[in-house]
């Protein structure tokens, strides 16, 4: 919304508010007035003590609803009072002066963003110094040994267990009782560590019963008789 | 002899009570701050007069001297203005600025400790148990019956304004006013567009405005 503060209504100081302006002071007040519109409500209020009457008066509408108690330091006359020798008092201040770079930042684009902090350590450049160096280290020994990983899975180990599992096929062969599958690793194994093959409740091997087992010649009975 | 008051207990240090404790509605603040720092008092002019009675009123809750409290408000807006371009705005302003306020205030009462002609009774209300030192400690000097009378007036014409408005308008200024809720939000509450919003809210204060303007120019006579 923007209007022609150069209209023959504002031209003299106190002219009269219309609707528009008004209601543009109200969206001033709200925070919703951008850009243009914000600039040309800054103008009428420059120029317009009406405008500024209206402002004070949103104000003082606001803070009633929100705190009675504010009343008791309503006090018009006061305030003009007041705002009278602060004018004063700010016409003997220098002009504002913007010292670094990061105080040109704009402050409604800071409102939404996170200002760094200044960190305990800022004057120590060593300890700077040697924390990016153990992060960059860090990094470094991160990356040899995710290559050297890939490199030896991709030529060396992925061998070697194409290899074991051949030889671990498992292979037909033919007993007395028929076809048997048999591992021959596990078969390896078994003879290896035979004497590992643990100890049973009747405290023999387990190796002694599964050969009883697998003995069908002698009766069972034939073991007791003796 | 009369123990040194206990700065301490008279002094509001923890944050104010009447900023909205959700994200808060976008105001002109941070853009009026903005402006001042790129040069334009008036800005900052228009930021004195929306806070002066809240800076005042809290100071007037630290020390009793009505004179001392304009004092206190004039250097504590002073050094805001001072202090502007280091503003980050991580803190909405009148945070900011009642800090400020606070320090301000402490430092004055510090240097009238050490000026033995300062009566005792400048000094804001000791008792920290005492519930009433806030009300006691509201600025008296100036005031008078006639001006008691005309504030009491406003408030209650502000207060009978907003009851003879109609319900939607009501609640579209309580929401925006009261509960400081950014016109988004009331539109979704209000189930209403955000121009519908705009617009009760400004036809809101355009009412209480047209009862209280008047009352306001009578009171001063003066012009802005």
């Amino acid at each position: 919304m923007k209007f022609d503060n150069k209209s023959a209504e504002n031209v003299f100081q106190g002219a009269l508010l219309n609707d528009l302006q008004k209601a543009q002071i109200s969206d001033l007040a709200d925070g919703q007035l951008r850009a243009d519109a914000f600039a040309d409500a800054m103008a009428l209020l420059d120029d317009n003590s009406q405008a500024r009457a209206y402002w004070h008066s949103l104000h003082v509408t606001g803070d009633i609803l929100r705190d009675e108690a504010l009343t008791k330091v309503l006090n018009t006359v006061q305030e003009i009072a007041f705002i009278d020798r602060f004018k004063a008092n700010l016409a003997k201040e220098p002009p504002l002066k913007i010292n670094t770079q990061a105080d040109q930042v704009r402050v409604s684009d800071v409102r939404v963003s996170l200002t760094a902090a200044k960190e305990a350590n800022d004057s120590f450049f060593n300890w700077k110094w040697a924390g990016g160096l153990s992060v960059a280290a860090a990094v470094v020994a991160l990356s040899w040994n995710l290559v050297s990983t890939t490199a030896t899975s991709t030529n060396g180990t992925g061998e070697q267990l194409a290899q074991s599992a051949t030889q671990a096929a498992p292979v037909v062969t033919q007993t007395a009782a028929g076809a048997m599958l048999r591992n021959p690793q596990l078969d390896a194994l078994i003879a290896a560590h035979s004497q590992a093959g643990g100890s049973s409740a009747l405290q023999m091997p387990s190796g002694f019963l599964r050969s009883a087992t697998f003995t069908t010649d002698v009766p069972v009975t034939g073991l007791s008789s003796k | 002899m009369t123990p040194p008051p206990n700065l301490s207990g008279n002094l509001p240090d923890d944050p104010p009570d009447d900023l909205p404790a959700a994200a808060p509605a976008p105001d002109s603040d941070a853009m009026l701050v903005e402006r001042t720092v790129a040069g334009d008092q008036r800005a900052f002019e228009l930021l004195v007069i929306k806070y002066q009675r809240r800076i005042q009123r809290l100071i007037g809750r630290m020390v009793r001297d009505v004179d001392l409290i304009d004092d206190i408000a004039q250097e504590t807006f002073i050094r805001a203005y001072r202090a502007l371009p280091k503003f980050r705005g991580e803190a909405q302003f009148y945070t900011w600025l009642y800090r400020i306020a606070v320090n301000t205030s402490k430092k004055f009462l510090l240097e009238m400790k050490r000026d033995p002609t300062v009566a005792i009774g400048a000094f804001g209300n000791t008792d920290e148990d005492n519930e009433t030192f806030q009300s006691k400690n509201e600025p008296t000097t100036d005031e008078t019956p006639e001006t008691i009378f005309a504030a009491g007036e406003i408030a209650s014409t502000v207060n009978a304004a907003m009851m003879a408005l109609p319900e939607d308008l009501r609640q579209a200024i309580t929401l925006r006013e009261i509960e400081g809720m950014s016109y988004e939000d009331i539109a979704q509450l209000m189930g209403c567009p955000i121009g519908t919003v705009r617009s009760r809210i400004f036809r809101a204060r355009e009412a209480i405005s047209a009862k209280v303007g008047p009352l306001l120019e009578n009171q001063t006579g003066k012009r802005w």
